[in-house]
Formats: structure tokens, C-alpha cells, sequence
């Protein structure tokens, strides 16, 4: 053992840390062990990936890229269970012997098993709701920092965007549609357990800034984030409310379950991971360098001249690696999974970096013959993250570097002339162009207005199950999961004044996150006659979330001595030195679920669910029931279906109750400067806030055939959110200024459909290809005529030209701003030729009008491909960058419309007249450009289309491995992310989101560009 | 068998169990549901801390200024901002700004009405002097609302109708209640006024009078009397009532600087003045005040602002609604000299009010028109410092000519004809004049008091704008005469604020003449 682990090392591929770990695990040797071969029983063609059981034990083992398998088994007379996905489950009597070949036959039944609500595994046929699984292999194909990005393109369904701080940021994840003014981010569900995703300081406005007392947003990463990609085994889309209905009020979005690693009896090893991928900058702004700016002119307007392109020196090629380890082996009655990653990260943008070591320990037992099992995991996340990068006007590196006065050199204001002694001040200030918030000298942010990041997060479930009958078990289960992450910015003086005060700016940002979740479960499950079964699940849980946070900012009052970042060098009164607990809330639930099974043919589910919200004390009532009912036939089971293998559909109807905000119910007074202040919003007199309500229908069919190489599955839904939490403005008389009631419905109708298909399959070649459809069509019914001009804000623009709206007969989050003035269908402009600005208008919706993923992979032989192009047609985005690119006369497009003598548009003066000849570029891109010009310019089509992972994998043959040992396996990936965008019609990568909450979605601010990475991915198991 | 049912039958007693014990925490959900990083446990009474420092809004200052200065500190004719906000079209032009004019109202409802009823609510009838000290600060707060818009929401605060909207008072009711509110308040008050307990709770959220009751009875008193002075004309016979009942309560009214309304800060803010004027360079001395004070020599004028810049050494004021090319043009002109705490009545007025009331023949002036005139003068120069007004009082120099060192388009002769010598021979309109220019002078820099009163009355005669962005709705020769509605009413309370115009009498736009603002 020792031998292999010295080979291991002698090919430098690992961390030494990492042997360190693996050299204190030796693998055990069980006695009895059995091999061989699993086959189709019709080509002979090796089934890789096939599950090989012993009954009655969880030994379990699953075939090579050969079709081969090892397995320890508990005596030389058990019984081997092997199944494939599209094949007859087979039982192989060992009677002592040490091989057996297996072959199995295609089959017409569909065994598939999947992991559903409250981890209970059901056959996939019998669901009368949505799901799709993703494997480990698939997900870890191209790795992402963050799993979740792996997801993009392989399930319908799903709409993904990143936010723009790169590696290790937050993703949001919405399904079928955007449908609450709160919140639309999928739930996660880690092994049963739903997963808090907490993302702190996310951007609200334009200038970056998070909340609206100027605090300095960023991005802290989600929850979802944390997990290492390599302890994940798969992931579950559980899609709408049906099969969300048991999770209950976080689930109202949808739920992607994450089921982990866990040991294995017998099935001893250790697995290597190291995956080391270069990025390089995609996207990033057409730039101009032909036009100067006038004398001590901010604005590139002037003569021209020739600069050189600073711009394409700035960003680095970054390099993320990722290395992980994982152990895992056990014997029936003890099984231990280990792993430890270590993630490190350098970004496009100089001086952004990011680590992170995960690791996590999970223990499986039994007990008493089998009869109590217990489940223990702990994981500890440590993450930190130096200079991560930001969107928006503010402490944004890339505003001035993009928008620096041509024909001045960067060289002046870079490497040691970013800053300059001041001689009144004695300090080092910055040394720039002019003083403007919204630019400041790139360098200067990187290097003087550095933040800092970090996060510890530890997380621990304990289970016990304990079988009571052959048909009962009840199940026991509790978990903690604390989150500590600390913010700090550091802006020193000579830093801008809008941004910070004299001697400078010191922001902290202290927050602890805590959950605590428990259930009980008790699990019935008996075959009534010998054609009915029935499955009764009843349970009860509690779910408690708790955020405390300590956020202090100099800016104000300012620092006592300059460049000294400590609270206590905060000048008082008048800073913001804030403790609160944004978020404490708990839910208390009892929910039942009774599953029918009619002779395999038929399946019919019941759920029901009462939560008791926290949110809703002080309300009439704080409890909310809401039902489930779904059904499922199988069509091929009850009639012969020529060239059909299986057949099924499915309807379902559910609903989900949501409680509302913490505190709505019970507004105290806030703490001003000079005492107590009095709230002015809250609920009005005699009136009452209840859960939200989404209502959801849906039916789905599901067909399989050509002996189980091709499979379609399609779903429609319908789902109607009502009751939402609006805030309202009221008349001040009242006593309140806003006030929070339920109102609206929301409508989200779709499409989802899943298409997978082998259309070659042989002993050396097998193409497996998906392909994803999802539509989904959103409309907002209703919202409230209490809403000042029906419009409700998402994001407020304030004085620039984006707000993200919601309003009634549009679709939720439409982008809103400036449109141009128009007649005649041309715009109108002055006589000058300067064009006018009409009024604010809905200009476009951000959500896709349908996603498209084909993802394929090709075996030929040891050799595997993997390619996934997926495409977003439609929706329209917003470019705020391109607008003050433009307004500065930065961009390329100014360069080409000033060589072209003008904007050529067709134009009229207010009369109607014509007006005749180009637009003077400066002043048509004056008036449109900017971030409080015309938003319409800016607006795109949303259609984005890209080769979005390319891998190609090599599994070295047992030839070349067996100098290692006889398990020893060994795989090589060069793999590829954002390879080719076949279309984008943004000036931006629409992928990308400035913020992963509910607003400014669709508009990019200075978001870092989008990256396309290459690398390489080595895997190792003994 | 047996064993195993028994387990089951085990297992749902567990869960059952486990039903009950989580349902009945139930009972912690009003705690979970309480924000602990509030403050809790807020004394009955902590809300005057926050009523008193917004009646005029002590911070932040951008509040304040939309509040007041850019509107009756304008209007007033004491200062005006070197800025040209909007392209110059804003208030100071005419084109009045709604985003700016809606903030009087929001500070009024949610920073006085609303912490106000919520103390009513927590105290009961258990704090009597809480709830008359209430009214009285409601009614300082309203009336300059009232003032500012004209009819104003107040009887029927907190009461939505059925359509979900509240309904206002015509300025006329609102000015009756406020007599009501007074009169219950000082009759509430009075038998308290020495009360050991009441004191003591008054002291400990009592900005202005440390918990004296009786300075805050002369000060209901003398509000009375204002309010009874600023419907003299439009109500004569109510005026007299009031104004005589005003001077006849038992505790009085302010006689010296020390019953001053001065309102410090409870946390050490500076007096927001101080920022704009420092900080943002945002106000400035106006045309007025340096043709008034300067002609007069009067000393106040080195205790309200300072040298200007453009001249040195000499007090130079801008001159509202003229074309300000760049901020840089006017920023020289004279700042202000720091204001330390809020000033919302002063005995100096009460003088002034008394003066006023002799002069229509009120019983229990307490003097005569002049004696009470010139003691409002000295009361003014004492509270400011500047010792002895006897020559000032014998002075006979007029307000001198305006010379605006930038443009000469907005130069002008003294607009102001009275000076500040009694002549006891002179018309009654001369000696009206007298009273209100100087009351205007000791007024300062509470130019909401002053705004109203220069409309009620057209005193001191001020300098019209030069340029009028107003579309026609206000007229140049009569000057701004209100604000109009904020457009957030119109929004969310629509219906009502319709029936509001109704009341006032004509369009709701600037032009429109408040009730008590007659010709």
C-alpha cells in the first residue's frame, strides 16, 4: 500500500498535505471476495457503471469502464443484486464461488430509484410530480468551485446565474419562474436536511452598496457554495410545489436535494482529485483608444490621437486549483467516509483570491442486527477571500480603468504611481485624474481600498433510524449549522469623499448565522393484498434560523488617526456601529404523506402539512395547513404498447404556505441618533398579515423506448402565487407610512421537457446524448390598486436609469427606466439633434423565453467526451456599463460612430420633420449614455448561446495501472469552460447577475467579465 | 410480535410526543418574533425626545433642509442658497420641486403624529401630564404644517375612512382645534404645574425646559397668542376671543430670554444649519437681511452671520429667484454665524405679539403698542448678546440699497421704508410695519414663523424674484403663498386630498392664498 501511495507521489501531482492525510488510512481487506464482469445480454457490450449488491447487507460495489467489479462480501453463499439503469434487475447466487459474470437483459420495467422529500428513496416510476437527478461523475466533470454551477444546461427546469465575484460566489438558482416578491431561490436539501442558504451583503443598488444605508455590498458566497463538489453523490431537482409539498414553506420555490457520500462496506479506497483550471478574461468591453479627451476633460471627447490599450494588461490569467481526497471503507457494521478539499483560487482581476479548505467526516453504523442505524456527519468550511471582485459604481477597480481619459498614460497613475506623498497630510494619497465617486484610480482600489473576507462554518447532523417491524422504522434526526463570516474593507485616506472621510474608512462586518433543525419521522410501509401497497409517512420537525450581525462604518464622523482600521478608531456620534438579527425565525411543522401502489400501474400520493410560523405571531393565527394530492398510471404496465418500453403519466396538485418577513408583525421603535425612533411602517389598524399561498398543478408523461435508449419526459405546469407580502405606501394620516399587506397573484406556466437518447451503443462506442427544454411564461395577474401607479419596486433606480419593477399585466421583474421619445415610430430630438428622453416605461424582462441544453457524452473505449452547449433565447438585459462607457466616450462605439461622422438613426424633430443627416456623436451619446441617460439604448436581447464544458477524459487501462496495485484506477480530464459563445447579443455575459437576491437581476454595472477557463482534472482511486 | 407492536405503539407515542412539545412552543413565537436589537421597554414619554428634535428636524441635515430651509428659510426672505439645484429651476424660481416639498409632511407624520399617538396609546390616562404636554407640542408642530400646505390632516389622524384614506381639516377647523387643544392642555397643566412627580417625568424627555411645566404653560399661552395674531385679520372676532383668553391665563406668558423655546439636541448633533451652511456651502445670507440689518447698523447682524468672502469685511446676501450660473458665483457671500440650538419661539415675539394686540385694542396687552415694541426689541438684544437697544430704538436710518457684486441686474433700492425709531404719531399701518420688521429681525432664523407671517401681513417688504419658473401659477408681485400637496397624497390618499383643495379655495399649486393669508 505504502509502495502505490510513493508512486502516487513520485508523479507530483498532489499536495504533500494531502498524502499526509492518506498515509495514516490503510485500506482493510475483507475475506471473502467476489469479482467478475457485468455484460448486455444481448451484444456482449460491458455495462459500466452497473450496481452490484449483496442482499441484505450495504455492500455494494459498481463496474468499471470494463464492466468489471470487486466486491467483499459477508460469506461465500450470498446473494449479488445487479441492476442498470434501462435493464432487468438480475440475483446472482454465489454458492461459493469467487466470480460471477452477470448479464443482464434490457428491460422493459424502469427500477430507477430516487431520493425525494425527506430523503426517502421511491421508485422513480412511481412519482407523480417532476424530478431529475444528476450524478457525481456528471457534476464533477468540468468542476466548479461551486456545484451548483454544474447544474446549467443538464436539468429543465432550472434558471442559473452566477454573481459576478467569481470563483466561490453566489449562484442564484430559480425554478419555474420567479414567483415571490421575497424570494425565489431554490431550496437546498443536504441529506434530508434543508440547507439555509444565506448569501450575506448582496448589492442593491447600482452603485453597489448593500441595504439602503450605504453599506458597502459584496458578495460572501452561499451556503450552497461551501460544500466540496467531490462528497456530493447526487443531486435531486425536485421540481414545484408537489414534490416540494413535505419541506414545507421553504420549499415554495422549489427544492434541489443533495444526497453525500457516504462509506460503503467492503468497498475500501481512497480517491484522488486534483483539477487545476487557467481563466482568462471573455467579454470584457469594446474599448476605444483613437479619440483623446480635451484638456483636464474627464469625458474622452476630444481630437484624435492614438492610446495605447491599457485595458487588456490589466487582467491576469487566473487559476483556480482544486484538490481533494476522499476515504472511504467500512465493514457491515461500521462505515467511515473522509475527505478533505482544498480549494485556491486566483482572479482575472489582480489581487482577488480565494481559499478554502473543506473537511467533512460521516459515520454510518448499525446496531442490533441491522435494527438501529445511525448516521453521524460533520463538515468544517473554512473560506477566505482577499479582494473578491465587486459590481457596481463603487470601490469597482474596472470604472476607472475603463473609463480613464485617453491620451493620458496609465503608467503615470500605475505600479508606484498610484499613490503620492502629500506633504500637508504626511500620508501617501491617491494619485488620479479627477475626483469623481464613480471612478477612482484602479490601483489605488486594489491596494488601498482592500477588503477581506472570511468564513468558518461548521455543520453536523446526527441521525438514528431504529427498524421497529420488517414495515415500520421511525427516524430520528437533528442538525446545527453555524456559519461565522467576517467582512472587513480597509479605504484609505485619500480615498474619494463620497467613499470615505478624510483620514479614511474602516468597514466591519461581523455575522453569525445559526440553525437548528430537528424531526421524527415514522415510516409505514406494507403491502396491504398482494396487489396493494402502501406507504405511510408521518412526522413533525422544527427549523430554526437565527442571524446576528455587528456592522460598524467610520463613514460619517470618520477615523481619528488615518489608516488605522479598529472600531475603537471610530469617531462618534454619527457612525453607524449597528447590531441586529435580521432574520430570526422558526418553524414548526407536522406533515403525514400516504403513497398508494396498484399492482405497479397505479400510484397515488397524499400529503398534507401544517406549519406554525414565528412570522405570523401577533397575526390572527400563525398556523397554515396546505395539501398535496398526486397520481401516476403506467400505462405499459396496464395495456401492450408495440415498440413502447415504458409509458407513463402523472398529475399532481399542491400547495405551499410561506410565512412573511420576521418582525412584520411586531415593529418596534429603531434606535436613531437622540433616542427611540417611531416605526412608520408596519401593519395598519385592523388589519392582519397571512402566509403567502402557491397553488400548483401539473401533469407530466413519461416514455421510454428503443429497448430503453430513448426516453422523453415532459411536464406542463401552472402556478399561482397569491397573497404575497406587498409593501404598500399609505397616507401618512394614517399613522404609517408603508404598510405590509398580502396581495397579488403571480402566474408561472410552462413547458419542461427531457429528451435522452443512446443512439450508439457497442463495445467500444457508446454516445449518450439529453437534451433540456424548459419555457416558462410569467404573468402578474393581480398585484394591488393600493400601489402608487400599480408598479412595485424591486430594485429602486433612484437617480439612474434602472429600476426593476413589478407590475400588474407584465411580466415579475420587469427592467424599467427611460425610454426614448418617439413618433412615427422614429425617435424624436432636438434641433440639435440631441434625442429626448419620454417617460419611464417597463422596456423588457430579463427571464429567458426558453433554455435549451444538449449535453452528450461519447465513449470510445478507455476515451470519454463530454460536451454541453446550452442556449437562453430571449429576455431582454440592461447595460449600465455600456451606457457610461458610451457617456464618457470610452467606448468602441463612440470611436465608430465619431469615424462614421455621426449616429446614423432616423430621426425626427418634434414636429415631425425629418431631421437631416447623422446625430452628432458626442451629443446623441451624451444625452443616451450614462447611468441616468436613456435606459432603452442599453437594452439587449438576452439570447446567449455557448459551448459551456468540453471535457476529454482518458481512463488509463489495468495495463498501465496494475504497477500500482490491481484496484488502482486511474483517470485523466482536459476539460473546458465557456469555450466558444456561438451567440451573445449583450455586450455581456447574461449568465452573470449583479446580485443573486431578487433585484437587479438582468443589468450588468462593471460586473468582472465573464471568464472562459481551460484545464486539466487527474483522478485517482486505490 | 408482541414485541414489536409494542415498539410501534413506543414509536408513536414519540412522535406524538414530540408533536405536543414542539406545538406548544408555539408560545414563543411572540418572543422569537420581537427584535431584541431594538429598544425595548421604551419608557412612556422616550418619544418627545424624538417629537422635539423634529418639529424642526435637527438631523440628518438633507432632512432639514428640505423641511425648512429650501422653503420658509427661503421665503422669508432670510437666506438663500448660492446653488442653481436643477439648472436653477427649483424653489428659489418658482418651479417648485415635489420631491423636495413633501418632506414638511413626512417629518410632521412620521416623526411628531406618529410617535405621538404611540405615547398616547402606552400612557392611557395614566400620565395626564404626558397627554397634555402632547398637545401642546402637536399643535407647535401642526400649525407650522398648516402653514406651510393649508388644510393638513390632524383630527383625524390615525382614522382611515372606508375607502382606506384619511380625511383632512380645512385649515380654519385645524386652527379651531388647535385653540382647543391649547386651552385643554394649560387647563390639564395648570393644578400640575408644581406637581413634584409630573415634573420629574417631564425632565427626564424635556429638551427645552428641563421639566419646568410652568414655562411650558407660558409657552402654550404664548402659541395661543400667536395663533390668535395670525387669524386676526381673516376671523377678527375669534382672534379677540382667543387672543384675550391667550393673555389672561393665570400662568402667563413668556416675559424673558429665559422662557425661550430653544431645543437642544439630544445626542450632541449640531444645529443642521451649521451644515448646510458649512459643510455643503449650501445657504447663505439673503438679499433682506443685508439691506435691513446692514441700513439699520443693527448689531444682531455680526451675531447672525458673517463677512462675505467677495467683499471682504463686508455682509453681502444673495437675492432670491435670480440666474445663478454656477454655485462658484455666489458661494463668497456672507455664511451664516453658527447657530447653537433650535430656536422655535423666543419672548422677543411674544412682545412683538403683545404690540400687536395693543395695536387692535386686545384687552390685556399688558402696555402699549410701543412700550411692548421696544421691549421686544431689547429682550431680542439681549437674548443675542448685544446689550443696550436704546440708541437702535432712537434710530432713524433707513434699510439700504441692495448691490449684488456679481450681476447688477439683480441690484434694487431699499425695499423696506420703516426704520426702527417709534414715531407714535405715524399711521397705524406704519407702526404695523414697524412691529412685524422687527419681529422678523428677532424671528430669525426660524423662517417658517417669519414666512407666515410675511404673508399674513406682506412684512417686511421683501425683493421679488427675477426669474419665475412657475409656469404662471405663482404670481412675481405676490410672491409664493403656499406648497402645494405632496404628491405621494395624491397616490395614496387621492379622494381626500381632493376634498382638501376643495377647501383651500383654489388651484393646488403655490398661487393659492392660505385661509388666514387675505389681502
Amino acid at each position: 500500500m505504502k509502495h502505490k501511495i510513493k508512486q502516487a507521489l513520485h508523479s507530483r501531482i498532489y499536495k504533500i498535505p494531502l498524502l499526509l492525510l492518506c498515509m495514516v488510512f490503510v485500506g482493510h481487506i475483507s475475506a471473502q471476495t467476489v469479482s467478475g464482469k457485468v455484460t448486455d445480454a444481448g451484444t456482449g457490450d460491458p455495462l459500466i457503471g452497473a450496481s452490484v449488491r449483496e442482499d441484505g447487507t450495504s455492500n455494494g460495489a459498481t463496474t468499471d469502464a470494463n464492466g468489471a467489479y470487486r466486491l467483499n462480501v459477508s460469506s461465500a453463499n450470498a446473494t449479488l443484486s445487479v441492476s442498470y439503469t434501462g435493464y432487468q434487475t438480475k440475483s446472482v447466487s454465489l454458492a461459493g464461488s469467487a466470480t460471477a459474470d452477470v448479464m443482464l437483459e434490457a428491460g422493459t420495467a424502469l427500477n430507477e430509484v430516487v431520493v425525494t422529500a425527506l430523503g426517502i428513496s421511491r421508485e422513480k416510476k412511481s412519482l407523480s410530480y417532476g424530478a431529475q437527478e444528476v450524478s457525481s461523475s456528471e457534476l464533477n466533470r468540468v468542476k466548479d468551485a461551486n456545484v451548483i454551477n454544474s447544474l446549467s444546461g443538464r436539468t429543465a427546469g432550472l434558471q442559473i446565474n452566477r454573481s459576478g465575484s467569481g470563483v466561490g460566489g453566489s449562484t442564484r438558482v430559480v425554478m419555474r419562474g420567479q414567483k415571490s416578491t421575497r424570494d425565489n431561490n431554490v431550496l437546498y436539501v443536504v441529506d434530508g436536511v434543508p440547507m439555509f442558504n444565506y448569501s450575506p451583503g448582496q448589492p442593491g443598488d447600482i452603485w453597489g452598496q448593500s441595504g439602503n444605508s450605504g453599506n458597502v455590498g459584496r458578495d460572501g458566497g452561499d451556503a450552497i457554495s461551501n460544500i466540496n463538489p467531490e462528497d456530493i453523490e447526487s443531486m435531486t431537482v425536485l421540481k414545484g410545489a408537489s414534490a416540494a409539498a413535505l419541506y414545507g414553506s421553504q420549499a415554495a420555490n422549489g427544492v434541489i436535494l443533495v444526497t453525500t457520500k457516504k462509506g460503503k462496506a467492503g468497498d475500501s479506497k481512497i480517491e484522488f482529485s486534483s483539477n487545476a483550471t487557467w481563466e482568462t478574461a471573455v467579454m470584457s468591453p469594446e474599448l476605444q483608444f483613437g479619440y483623446n479627451a480635451r484638456p483636464n476633460e474627464n469625458f474622452s471627447w476630444g481630437a484624435k490621437g492614438s492610446s495605447p490599450d491599457h485595458v487588456k494588461d490589466f487582467f491576469n490569467t487566473g487559476a483556480t486549483y482544486i484538490n481533494s481526497i476522499g476515504l472511504t471503507g467500512g465493514n457491515k457494521t461500521a462505515q467511515t467516509y473522509f475527505s478533505y478539499a482544498n480549494t485556491s483560487s486566483k482572479g482575472i482581476v489582480p489581487t482577488s483570491e480565494l481559499s478554502r479548505h473543506n473537511v467533512t467526516l460521516r459515520e454510518t453504523a448499525e446496531f442490533l442486527d441491522g435494527r438501529l442505524s445511525l448516521n453521524a456527519t460533520l463538515n468544517y468550511t473554512n473560506q477566505r477571500g482577499d479582494n473578491r471582485n465587486v459590481s457596481g459604481m463603487y470601490f469597482n477597480p474596472l470604472t476607472g480603468l475603463y473609463l480613464m481619459p485617453r491620451g493620458l498614460r496609465y503608467a503615470d497613475y500605475s505600479g508606484a504611481n498610484f499613490e503620492k506623498y502629500d506633504d500637508v497630510s504626511k500620508l501617501y494619497l491617491q494619485n488620479w485624474v479627477g475626483s469623481r465617486d464613480d471612478w477612482q484610480n484602479p490601483e489605488w482600489i486594489l491596494n488601498r481600498n482592500p477588503n477581506f473576507d472570511s468564513r468558518n462554518r461548521f455543520y453536523g447532523t446526527v441521525g438514528v433510524s431504529l427498524k421497529l417491524t420488517d414495515w415500520a422504522n421511525i427516524q430520528v434526526r437533528g442538525n446545527m449549522d453555524k456559519t461565522f463570516d467576517r467582512f472587513e474593507q480597509h479605504s484609505f485616506a485619500g480615498t474619494e469623499a463620497t467613499l470615505a472621510d478624510a483620514n479614511g474608512r474602516f468597514v466591519m462586518n461581523d455575522l453569525k448565522s445559526t440553525v437548528r433543525y430537528g424531526d421524527i419521522l415514522l415510516n409505514l410501509k406494507k403491502d396491504l393484498t398482494s396487489d396493494l401497497n402502501a406507504a405511510l409517512t408521518l412526522g413533525t420537525s422544527i427549523n430554526d434560523i437565527k442571524v446576528n450581525s455587528l456592522y460598524a462604518d467610520s463613514k460619517g464622523p470618520g477615523l481619528y488617526y488615518a489608516n488605522t482600521f479598529v472600531i475603537q478608531n471610530i469617531k462618534q456620534p454619527g457612525a453607524n456601529i449597528t447590531q441586529s438579527q435580521p432574520n430570526r425565525t422558526q418553524l414548526q411543522s407536522v406533515f403525514g404523506s400516504l403513497s398508494l401502489g396498484y399492482k405497479s400501474m397505479l400510484y397515488l400520493d397524499v400529503t398534507g402539512r401544517n406549519d406554525w410560523s414565528s412570522t405570523l405571531a401577533f397575526s390572527s393565527s400563525n398556523s397554515f395547513f396546505y395539501p398535496s394530492v398526486g397520481a401516476s398510471v403506467i400505462l405499459s404496465e396496464m395495456f401492450a404498447m408495440k415498440g413502447i418500453d415504458f409509458a407513463k403519466v402523472r398529475a399532481s396538485y399542491a400547495q405551499v404556505g410561506n410565512g412573511v418577513n420576521a418582525y412584520d408583525t411586531n415593529i418596534q421603535y429603531a434606535f436613531p441618533a437622540g433616542g427611540a425612533q417611531a416605526p412608520t411602517t408596519g401593519l395598519l389598524p385592523g388589519t392582519d398579515v397571512q402566509n403567502e399561498l402557491s397553488k400548483s398543478l401539473e401533469f407530466g408523461a413519461d416514455v421510454r423506448f428503443w429497448s430503453n435508449r430513448a426516453g422523453l419526459d415532459l411536464t406542463w405546469y401552472q402556478t399561482n402565487t397569491t397573497n404575497q407580502r406587498i409593501v404598500v405606501a399609505v397616507p401618512e394620516g394614517s399613522g404609517l407610512s408603508t404598510a405590509i399587506i398580502n396581495a397579488g397573484d403571480i402566474q408561472n406556466s410552462g413547458i419542461e421537457a427531457s429528451l435522452s437518447l443512446t443512439p450508439v451503443r457497442s463495445r467500444n462506442v457508446e454516445w449518450t446524448t439529453q437534451v433540456n427544454f424548459t419555457t416558462n411564461k410569467n404573468k402578474v395577474i393581480e398585484l394591488t390598486p393600493l400601489l402608487n401607479n400599480g408598479v412595485y419596486t424591486l430594485t429602486d433606480g433612484g437617480v439612474n436609469n434602472y429600476d426593476m419593477v413589478i407590475r400588474k399585466g407584465y411580466a415579475f421583474g420587469e427592467i424599467s427606466g427611460k425610454g426614448f421619445t418617439y413618433l412615427n415610430d422614429k425617435i424624436v430630438v432636438s434641433p440639435e439633434g440631441v434625442p429626448l428622453a419620454g417617460a419611464d416605461t417597463v422596456l423588457g424582462n430579463p427571464a429567458p423565453d426558453f433554455t435549451l441544453g444538449w449535453n452528450n457524452t461519447v465513449r470510445f473505449g478507455d476515451f470519454s467526451v463530454g460536451v454541453l452547449i446550452d442556449g437562453r433565447f430571449g429576455g431582454e438585459v440592461m447595460s449600465v456599463t455600456q451606457a457610461v462607457l458610451d457617456r464618457f466616450g470610452a467606448s468602441r462605439a463612440t470611436a465608430d460612430a465619431r469615424d462614421a461622422g455621426g449616429v446614423d438613426v432616423a430621426a425626427v424633430l418634434a414636429d415631425g420633420t425629418p431631421f437631416s443627416g447623422k446625430l452628432d456623436a458626442e451629443k446623441y451619446y451624451t444625452a443616451v449614455g450614462g447611468r441616468d441617460g436613456i435606459t432603452e439604448a442599453y437594452i439587449y436581447d438576452g439570447t446567449s448561446i455557448r459551448l459551456r464544458e468540453l471535457s476529454v477524459g482518458y481512463a488509463f487501462p489495468k495495463s498501465f495501472t496494475s504497477g500500482m496495485g490491481k484496484n488502482v484506477s486511474l483517470r485523466l480530464s482536459l476539460v473546458g469552460r465557456n469555450l466558444i459563445y456561438f451567440v451573445n447579443k449583450a455586450p455581456f455575459d447574461p449568465d452573470i447577475s449583479m446580485a443573486t437576491g431578487t433585484g437587479l437581476q438582468g443589468v450588468d454595472v462593471f460586473s468582472a467579465p465573464s471568464v472562459r477557463s481551460f484545464g486539466v482534472n487527474v483522478g485517482l482511486t486505490f | 410480535m408482541k414485541k414489536k407492536l409494542s415498539l410501534l405503539f413506543g414509536a408513536i407515542v414519540l412522535v406524538a410526543a414530540g408533536l405536543l412539545t414542539f406545538q406548544s412552543c408555539t408560545k414563543d413565537f411572540e418572543e422569537i418574533n420581537t427584535d431584541p436589537y431594538r429598544p425595548q421597554n421604551i419608557p412612556v414619554g422616550e418619544e418627545f425626545k424624538q417629537v422635539l428634535q423634529n418639529i424642526y428636524a435637527y438631523s440628518p441635515a438633507w432632512i432639514t433642509q428640505l423641511q425648512q430651509n429650501l422653503i420658509a428659510d427661503v421665503y422669508s426672505g432670510y437666506m438663500t442658497p448660492p446653488t442653481p439645484f436643477r439648472g436653477n429651476s427649483n424653489n428659489m424660481t418658482y418651479d417648485l420641486v415635489d420631491g423636495w416639498n413633501e418632506w414638511p409632511w413626512h417629518v410632521a407624520y412620521g416623526s411628531v403624529m406618529s410617535p405621538l399617538r404611540r405615547m398616547e396609546a402606552n400612557a392611557g390616562t395614566n400620565y395626564p401630564e404626558f397627554n397634555a404636554w402632547a398637545k401642546i407640542c402637536r399643535v407647535e408642530a401642526m400649525h407650522r404644517l398648516s402653514d406651510i400646505y393649508g388644510p393638513i390632516i390632524y383630527s383625524q389622524y390615525g382614522v382611515l375612512t372606508p375607502g382606506g384614506g384619511v380625511e383632512y381639516d380645512c385649515q380654519e377647523k385645524a386652527y379651531q382645534l388647535f385653540f382647543e387643544d391649547l386651552d385643554a392642555a394649560v387647563a390639564a397643566l395648570t393644578p400640575l404645574k408644581d406637581d413634584v412627580n409630573a415634573k420629574a417625568n417631564f425632565a427626564k424627555f424635556d429638551l427645552v425646559y428641563n421639566g419646568d411645566i410652568t414655562k411650558w404653560i407660558q409657552f402654550a399661552n404664548s402659541l395661543h397668542l400667536r395663533l390668535a395674531i395670525r387669524v386676526s385679520r381673516v376671523a377678527p372676532a375669534v382672534a379677540k376671543v382667543e387672543g384675550e383668553k391667550a393673555m389672561s391665563q393665570s400662568v402667563g406668558l413668556m416675559t424673558d430670554n429665559s422662557g425661550d423655546f430653544l431645543v437642544t439636541s439630544a445626542d450632541g448633533t449640531t444645529h443642521p444649519l451649521n451644515v448646510m451652511d458649512n459643510a455643503w456651502n449650501d445657504i447663505r445670507m439673503a438679499a433682506p437681511m443685508e439691506s435691513i440689518l446692514t441700513g439699520y447698523a443693527d448689531p444682531r447682524l455680526a451675531k447672525y452671520f458673517v463677512p462675505s468672502v467677495i467683499v471682504p469685511g463686508a455682509y453681502k446676501g444673495i437675492r432670491q429667484g435670480i440666474a445663478i450660473a454656477s454655485k462658484s458665483d455666489y458661494e463668497g457671500f456672507s455664511a451664516l454665524a453658527d447657530p447653537d440650538k433650535v430656536q422655535l419661539m423666543t419672548a422677543a415675539e411674544v412682545y412683538f405679539l403683545r404690540a400687536e394686540a395693543a395695536l387692535l385694542g386686545w384687552t390685556g396687552a399688558g402696555g402699549t403698542p410701543q412700550s411692548l415694541y421696544e421691549q421686544g426689541v431689547q429682550t431680542s438684544f439681549t437674548q443675542h448678546g448685544a446689550g443696550s437697544a436704546a440708541a437702535y430704538l432712537a434710530s432713524t436710518a433707513p434699510a439700504a440699497a441692495y448691490v449684488d457684486p456679481v450681476n447688477a441686474a439683480n441690484n434694487a433700492g431699499p425695499a423696506s421704508a420703516v426704520v426702527p425709531k417709534w414715531d407714535d404719531a405715524a399711521a397705524t399701518a406704519v407702526k404695523w410695519e414697524q412691529i412685524i420688521t422687527q419681529k422678523w429681525i428677532a424671528v430669525y432664523p426660524d423662517g417658517q414663523e417669519a414666512w407666515s407671517e410675511y404673508r399674513r401681513t406682506g412684512f417686511p417688504r421683501l425683493y421679488k424674484v427675477l426669474v419665475n419658473n412657475s409656469a404662471g401659477k405663482i404670481d412675481t408681485d405676490k410672491g409664493i403663498k403656499r406648497i402645494n400637496f405632496p404628491a405621494p397624497e395624491y397616490s395614496t390618499n387621492k379622494a381626500e386630498v381632493t376634498r382638501a383643495v376643495q377647501c383651500l379655495g383654489g388651484a393646488d399649486n403655490g398661487g393659492t392664498a392660505l385661509w388666514w393669508d387675505v389681502d
